[in-house]
């Protein structure tokens, strides 16, 4: 029979792009009981498939869920009423040796109609997000400790949390990428299959290394609830206090033309001093090697929005440097992270702004960042 | 194949327990990984120390890598101790040494840093560079060699300053400290920081 063929055919290839999912792939019948456990759920779970088949789901979940999803589903089956199918939801899931852990759960619903069987399948897509919740709560933890220190100018203690949380897949990868090669340089090489999955594991560390610098991105992006209206000029002066305390400022003249006028920003504070004084430490650093060393920094209203404009007579920045200048990592210095710019930019246009920079003449740099201004209803 | 040596890795990152077991089984070592101080501590009364050298990273959940490093001294257990540390957290790997870890590695390493590293915990007698360890007349002799500010520069790089922090202490710019620690290290012949922060504790540079 051709038929039975073609559906044991396409039940492989279906199994193969299962377990090639990123995400644990597991699908129930109406009952509640496992039919299918990826390799994905297998590792995300400690159970095996064999462990699991036929067993009721409930088995991967931590109470009260456990106790209530029978319910859960026969009232879905009853009344077609959706609570979870359809959207990402974050779940608490229940691992093998019984640790709970976060995870995002994606569920959708097919219906097999067969000759002599009509069924219901519900397939769950599951992606265990504990490491960026941990990584995130440091990240607050490191935010908070800052804001009580009143060290608003340490962005350099964000970059040393975030350069923590990115070393470990950063030593992992380049580990595994050492054990290929060394795998590779034996005589006696047979290791092909082993040094594969080296491989793979690299790039998927490789990724939970970019993971993290997005993470960072959407944790100073969400923090729109500090956000309070603030005197453009407050901020600045402010921000120029802490940036030249402690910094090598030698030489360096510091003239500033703020505008009476300039008015006012929702802003959060400590995110937009982390900005100023970043740009301020950047343009002194830049100046380090000239003879005139003039800062500038300056406020004005601009329209719908209010500027300011942190100028020196420094070194300029090269043509290569200007496509990757906010990048994360780009950087010249010797102990640079190549971090503040990155997160200045990320911060400045979660506040709808924007960050660039233009030419000084005739020689240095002016780092110009907007915001919308404020209405001065009454 | 025979064995280099035994390495008891210490870290509380899965992902980096893979890959630098992996690292270390291709580099010929005997790895037993252990997810945290506690779970060593627990498993060391059925270890064999002989031959071995624990690899431990400093920051973990627990009980941290130089308090088990201390309470093996404590407890008079003589196993060699390699740190591993974030990329900066020269301080942090200074009070290891001084605590008498026979290295540190700052995440994340290559191969041959962290080999040399090993082997030279396992082996006192050879240095990474497969020379032996200079004789303290030597490094006398070496340091003698240093002007008064390379002197300093290297006091502060011993103490675990970085660039920065350097600059500020001795009020000079950060491009002069660093012009200053390339000649410390050259006029030093330290391959490494680690091994110039090993040479400063010799000469008793710092308390
Ligand atoms: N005002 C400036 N003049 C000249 N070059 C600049 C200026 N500001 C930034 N740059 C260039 O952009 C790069 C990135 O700056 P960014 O602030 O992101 O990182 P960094 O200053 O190198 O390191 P850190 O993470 O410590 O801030 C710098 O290394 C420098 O080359
Ligand atoms: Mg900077």
């Amino acid at each position: 029979m051709t038929g039975q063929g073609d559906k044991m055919e396409s039940e492989r290839f279906l199994r193969s792009v299962i377990n090639a999912s990123p995400n644990a792939v597991i699908t129930i019948n109406e009952s509640g009981d496992i039919l299918i456990f990826s390799r994905m759920a297998q590792a995300m779970f400690g159970f095996s498939e064999e462990e699991v088949l036929g067993k009721n789901v409930s088995i991967l979940m931590p109470e009260p869920d456990k106790s209530l999803h029978d319910g859960y589903m026969r009232r879905y089956l009853e009344t077609g009423k959706a609570r979870i199918i359809g959207r990402a939801r974050p779940v608490s899931a229940r691992r093998k040796n019984g640790d709970a852990f976060p995870a995002v759960l994606h569920i959708s619903e097919f219906e097999i109609s067969e000759p002599d069987n009509d069924e219901r399948i519900f397939v769950g897509f599951i992606e265990d997000v504990s490491r960026q919740k941990a990584t995130e709560r440091r990240l607050e933890d490191t935010q908070l400790q800052l804001q009580h220190a009143g060290r608003i100018g340490a962005m350099g203690e964000i970059a040393t949390s975030i350069a923590h949380e990115l070393n470990q897949p950063l030593t992992a990868a380049a580990s595994l990428a050492g054990a290929v090669s060394l795998t590779l340089k034996k005589k006696t090489f047979d290791g092909k299959e082993d040094a594969l999955a080296l491989i793979d594991d690299a790039v998927s560390e490789i990724r939970r290394a970019s993971g993290v610098i997005k993470q960072m991105r959407d944790f100073l992006r969400n923090r729109e609830t500090e956000r309070a209206l603030h005197s453009i000029n407050r901020i600045v002066e402010e921000s120029c206090l802490i940036a030249l305390i402690g910094a090598e400022t030698d030489g360096v003249m510091v003239a500033s033309a703020l505008d009476d006028h300039a008015g006012s920003a929702m802003v959060d504070r400590i995110q937009m001093q982390q900005v100023v004084v970043n740009l301020i430490r950047n343009a002194v650093d830049a100046m380090q090697g000239t003879q005139n060393k003039q800062l500038t920094i300056a406020t004005a209203s601009a329209g719908d929005y209010v500027e300011m404009r942190i100028a020196d007579t420094g070194s300029g920045i090269t043509d290569e440097m200007k496509k990757r200048l906010f990048e994360p990592f780009a950087t010249t210095k010797e102990d640079g992270m190549g971090i503040g710019l990155s997160i200045s930019k990320s911060i400045v246009e979660a506040h709808k702004g924007e960050i660039y920079a233009v030419d000084n003449h005739p020689a240095g740099t002016i780092f110009v960042v907007k915001l919308p201004a404020a209405k001065e209803d009454a | 194949m025979t064995s280099k040596g035994k390495v008891f890795l210490v870290d509380d990152d899965v992902a980096v327990q893979r890959g630098v077991s992996a690292l270390l089984k291709a580099a010929d070592y005997d790895v037993t990984v252990f997810p945290s101080g506690d779970a060593f501590l627990d498993a060391m009364s059925g270890l064999d120390l002989g031959g071995a050298v624990l690899l431990v990273d400093v920051r973990m959940p627990g009980i941290q890598g130089l308090e088990l490093q201390e309470k093996l001294r404590a407890d008079g257990v003589s196993l060699p101790v390699v740190v591993m540390t974030a990329h900066g957290d020269i301080a942090m790997a200074v009070r290891a040494m001084q605590n008498g870890a026979a290295s540190f590695l700052e995440k994340p390493f290559t191969v041959d840093e962290v080999t040399a590293a090993l082997d030279r915990a396992l082996d006192p007698a050879m240095s990474g560079s497969g020379a032996a360890s200079p004789a303290p007349a030597a490094l006398t002799a070496r340091i003698d060699t240093l002007t008064p500010r390379e002197r300093e520069v290297m006091v502060e790089i011993v103490k675990g300053g970085a660039n920065k922090e350097i600059a500020r202490t001795l009020d000079v710019s950060p491009r002069t400290v660093e012009v200053h620690r390339q000649k410390v290290m050259t006029k030093m012949e330290a391959g490494s920081v680690a091994e110039l922060v090993r040479m400063g504790l010799a000469l008793g540079l710092i308390a």
